[in-house]
């Protein structure tokens, strides 16, 4: 029988907002399309996937993402794919594994010699001044200078790299110059946010511990950002050896976000049990 | 040490894009002598039967270019420094669980952003000097009995990588409600 129920005016829709339609009790649409992709079957870890896409949406941080890298399944194939947009291709920031990389439940390990992932994200197409961010999870407590993420172009101020080295440890965020990580990391297995919410300083938060740095922001690369080592104008350089359990690249985030961002990750490593 | 095979020119050209297993791609690169090499983690997994012969070449160790990686110099930040003093919200206040001291207005420079910690005393008027802690932590001090008929403050410590700095609230004379 028709009805006269005006199906906008009924739910007290109004331009601007949005309807989320999901199955009770079901899977996130989002997570669904990432299990599919990756051909994941192991129930907890399409569980853990689950609870990450929605506890990134609960703390509004699933709209600052960009890329996401679970780096669940054990092979390169499972851990290729991009959490926010699981298309097998170059625009959906898929990697690309280049090297001696072993794959495993708990992540990625690159060898140190000559391993790097591309993944195709071109910090000048999509960030701007204040407003970005990137991270890892690194399994390995080592001393090295190797580095976690980067990127630069033939410019200096284009520097975008991540080192863990106990005193050493920096980082440089769209600049010619880094700033030295307080407090000093007794232990390279952590978890580091790189974030610019503004273009006179940048934010490091470790393990959830952020702190804000007055340093300017001066160039943005115009070179794919490279996981494991640093693209330096093309060629990849400073191979690092430490496994990564998770990075993501994406828009600035506060030192607030970067506390519940942290937060949602370890549970996610808890739940797969390869937590540091 | 790590270990990798020397290739030959000719060789490294035909690896190049080459995939060794499902979506892993060969990267040779050159040594400290400028030979090709590809490593040992590629060779062992090469599930593609093209690339077999490669799996018989010995292994050597590996000796890596020094890196020519421009390192970017590290600013040194600033030690903590007040911009704005602490103040509380009275100067006298009588001892009871339900009143407390909050530290408002303060604010701090330097960079890396200072850590905070607050640690709060009694001035011990009768001795002239060894004030005592009252162990209490925070920003907040409750004005619990023991406190009457004193007078209290908060030294604040601001620390960060560059160093280390301190403030003091104004004295808060605590009374006996009764």
């Amino acid at each position: 029988m028709p009805t006269n129920i005006n199906f906008k005016k009924s739910l007290g829709f109004v331009k601007g907002s949005r309807i989320i339609i999901s199955t009770p009790g079901g899977i996130d649409p989002d997570a669904q399309a990432f299990i599919t992709a990756t051909g994941i079957t192991n129930t907890t870890q399409k569980n853990a996937i689950d609870a990450l896409v929605i506890g990134l949406k609960t703390d509004l941080l699933w709209n600052k993402m960009i890329a996401v890298y679970p780096f669940v399944g054990g092979t390169a194939t499972t851990c290729k794919f991009n959490l926010k947009n699981p298309v097998d291709a170059d625009a959906a920031y898929r990697l690309f594994f280049f090297g001696g990389w072993n794959f495993s439940n708990n992540g990625i390990q690159p060898n140190g010699t000559n391993t790097y992932a591309n993944t195709f994200f071109i910090p000048l197409f999509h960030w701007s001044f204040g407003n970005s961010s990137i991270s890892a999870y690194s399994r390995l407590d080592n001393s090295e200078s190797g580095n976690l993420w980067g990127t630069r172009s033939g410019v200096s101020s284009t520097n975008l790299n991540s080192i863990l080295n106990g005193g050493a440890s920096t980082c440089t965020h769209n600049s010619n110059a880094g700033v030295f990580i307080f407090p000093v990391p007794t232990t390279s297995a952590v978890n580091l946010i790189s974030s610019r919410v503004s273009a006179t300083a940048q934010i490091q938060g470790i393990n959830g511990t952020n702190a804000s740095y007055v340093i300017n922001e001066l160039a943005i690369s115009p070179n794919p950002i490279y996981l494991s080592a640093i693209n330096f104008a093309g060629t990849p350089s400073g191979y690092s050896t430490r496994e990564l359990a998770f990075a993501h690249i994406g828009y600035g985030l506060t030192q607030a976000e970067c506390t519940l961002l942290y937060n949602r990750i370890q549970t996610f490593q808890t739940t797969l049990g390869r937590q540091v | 040490m790590r270990k990798v095979a020397i290739i030959t020119e000719q060789q490294k050209n035909l690896l190049k894009n080459q995939q060794f297993m499902p979506d892993v791609y060969f990267n040779p690169i050159q040594d400290l002598n400028n030979n090709w090499v590809i490593s040992k983690e590629e060779i062992v997994q090469i599930t593609n039967a093209n690339f077999n012969l490669f799996k018989t070449l010995p292994l050597v160790n590996h000796q890596a270019k020094i890196d020519e990686v421009y390192t970017p110099p590290v600013e040194q930040g600033t030690a903590p420094f007040i911009i704005k003093n602490p103040t509380l919200p009275a100067r006298d206040m009588c001892a009871s669980v339900s009143n407390s001291l909050r530290i408002s207005n303060m604010e701090w420079g330097g960079s890396p952003t200072p850590t905070i910690t607050y640690s709060w005393y009694k001035v011990n008027n009768w001795d002239d000097g060894n004030d005592q802690e009252i162990g209490q932590y925070t920003n907040t001090l409750y004005l619990n009995y023991g406190l009457a008929e004193s007078q209290v403050y908060c030294l604040i410590t601001a620390t960060n990588s560059s160093g280390i700095e301190f403030a003091k609230t104004e004295l808060v004379n605590v009374y006996d409600c009764s």
